[in-house]
């Protein structure tokens, strides 16, 4: 669907505003620091990246879950429906999109509960993955509408292999930008910059750690490069963040000052508890 | 739910039953499709989720518009424009429209594949017909956003009629030309009056019933299909088209030939058919 990006509801509805996002985040920072607030979102892409690992889904398939996610918290409170239920359920919804077939809910919710306890054990000590798959599905309804049936989304992917092979640098740059591009979805970038561009930010950075001169490459395009150096400053922050933050000690304190759902249930009742409550409208 | 009166059921749809119904406030006629959802099962069904995001994207005054998704406890509703009947209710008031319908399928089915949607599912019952004669494309359950990297598709798709020789022989690599073949399937049919061109019993039958059998100069690959079958010692290959289709004039007869080449390479595309002869008298608008 590469050559139709422009026509999409990706680039017509789902692009939306720093500002906006902004703006809507007000009411989560009234309990959490910014900074906080991207961390619980890092760590929850973390989890679908290591669920995605576990189930062996492709890169693909765990680039869309990150956008479902992303889209969702985009316009919903963290108070709105557990980070912990709608991290699989976008997985869940995307491995169906990307028409990978059905993943059997058994393999799926032994999957949420393995990655839980062996993976994300530093933050959820003793506990298992406390949803049911009931649970999962009505969640996939919220999401569903949510992102008003929004459900074919573009990644930077495609775009990145063409311009490589367009710059001829295969070798040097490719894996590089493929991680920085992994890296960018922990970030907002994917709300509000069109994929070729997150493309050409991260060959932009690749090639600056490689030392390789694109200089001329990049002229040739015409493109926008505020907006490719606005993505690379984003992509930036991050690293930034990473530098003076461990993840395994500083999630629990983050999580426990979060505003959580009116009902989150325990590992002690697991699917024993009333159904998630609905996003406000 | 209760912003649509239900009014009576149309039919039963691949995953749901479909009503036609009517808005409270508006007065608009929709028609609701109900998708069922077993508890504990896959959620909301693959072929509901393709339908919606696939026409989602696709916004095309022949294509059937998808006005809303709703969803209530445990059940999910999909909203469409109503349309009064399918094209196989349609064939006997259409006598002398065939070109006018046909440009408009031609016309929907350039649009998918201008957006990389292939439909897979062409046939008479997925055709609608609204209150002013326009035609729709319906019933995405099967339909495919495709990429450009070709990939393996299923080959059990599109129902048996409209099915492509290659399809039949067990490609999994196909693109557009697979709506195309089903296009020209349609297009005799409503030439004939509503008489399926190909109506086979089974998979063999099928092949037996589509014309000439392939040779090697006109389609060199067929021969490495997973289930190729020989077929030139057949009787009855190469039946002309003015017996197939008495009533379609030279032009439409030589637009057939085009929708009906066996090799998928050489079928047209739905973009090239718009532009053909056939359609000269109608007016430009038809084509635009």
């Amino acid at each position: 669907m590469a050559a139709n990006f422009w026509l999409s509801s990706h680039c017509n509805q789902w692009l939306l505003d720093r500002e906006e996002i902004q703006l809507e985040r007000q009411r989560d920072y009234q309990y959490l620091k910014e900074e906080d607030y991207k961390k619980i979102h890092i760590f929850f892409i973390n989890f679908i990246q290591a669920l995605g690992e576990h189930l062996k889904l492709r890169q693909q398939v765990i680039a869309t879950a990150t956008l479902y996610y992303k889209r969702f918290y985009s316009r919903n409170s963290l108070k709105s429906i557990d980070s912990l239920l709608m991290a699989p359920t976008c997985t869940y919804l995307a491995h169906k999109t990307e028409e990978c077939g059905v993943i059997s809910n058994t393999r799926f919710t032994a999957g949420c509960n393995a990655v839980v306890k062996n993976k994300f054990s530093f933050a959820f000590p003793g506990e298992q993955f406390p949803y049911r798959m009931t649970q999962v599905l009505e969640c996939e309804f919220f999401l569903l509408e949510m992102m008003d049936c929004c459900l074919i989304v573009y990644h930077p992917y495609r775009p990145l292999t063409q311009y490589v092979a367009d710059l001829g640098m295969e070798d040097a740059i490719l894996p590089i930008a493929w991680r920085i591009l992994n890296d960018s979805l922990r970030t907002d970038v994917s709300l509000i910059y069109p994929p070729y561009q997150i493309a050409l930010a991260a060959i932009y950075m690749a090639c600056v750690i490689q030392q390789k001169d694109s200089k001329q490459w990049f002229a040739d395009l015409s493109v926008d490069m505020d907006k490719v150096l606005e993505i690379t400053q984003e992509i930036l922050q991050l690293y930034e963040l990473w530098k003076s933050y461990d993840e395994r000690t500083e999630i629990c304190s983050i999580l426990s000052r979060a505003p959580k759902p009116k009902v989150r249930p325990t590992s002690a009742t697991p699917g024993q508890t009333p159904s998630p409550v609905p996003p406000e409208s | 739910m209760q912003k649509y009166e239900k009014l009576e059921k149309i039919g039963e749809g691949t995953y749901g039953t479909v009503f036609k119904a009517k808005h409270k406030e508006t007065h608009e006629i929709v028609a609701l499709k109900r998708v069922r959802l077993d508890e504990d099962d896959e959620g909301i069904p693959s072929s509901a989720l393709r339908e919606i995001c696939i026409l989602k994207e696709l916004k095309h005054k022949n294509i059937v518009r998808l006005h809303d998704v709703m969803h209530s406890e445990r059940r999910l509703t999909l909203v469409f424009e109503y349309c009064d009947q399918d094209l196989k209710k349609y064939f006997d008031s259409c006598q002398g429209e065939v070109d006018a319908a046909v440009v408009k399928l031609l016309r929907g089915l350039a649009f998918c594949h201008s957006r990389n949607v292939l439909h897979r599912d062409l046939k008479p019952q997925n055709l609608l017909i609204n209150k002013d004669g326009e035609l729709k494309l319906a019933d995405f359950g099967l339909a495919r956003a495709f990429g450009i990297p070709v990939r393996c598709y299923s080959a059990e798709v599109v129902t048996l009629w409209y099915r492509p020789p290659d399809v039949l022989m067990g490609a999994k690599l196909y693109s557009t030309s697979i709506d195309m073949w089903s296009a020209g399937c349609i297009f005799a049919e409503m030439a004939n009056g509503g008489r399926p061109l190909f109506p086979g019993n089974d998979i063999d039958d099928q092949l037996r019933r589509i014309l000439s059998p392939p040779s090697e100069e006109t389609w060199p690959n067929a021969v490495k299909l997973p289930d190729y079958k020989d077929f030139s010692n057949i009787q009855g290959g190469a039946v002309s088209f003015a017996v197939v289709v008495p009533k379609l004039s030279a032009a439409g007869r030589d637009l057939l030939q085009k929708l009906l080449v066996l090799n998928p390479a050489h079928r047209i595309s739905a973009e090239d058919a718009m532009r053909h002869p056939f359609f000269a008298d109608l007016s430009p608008s038809f084509r635009a």
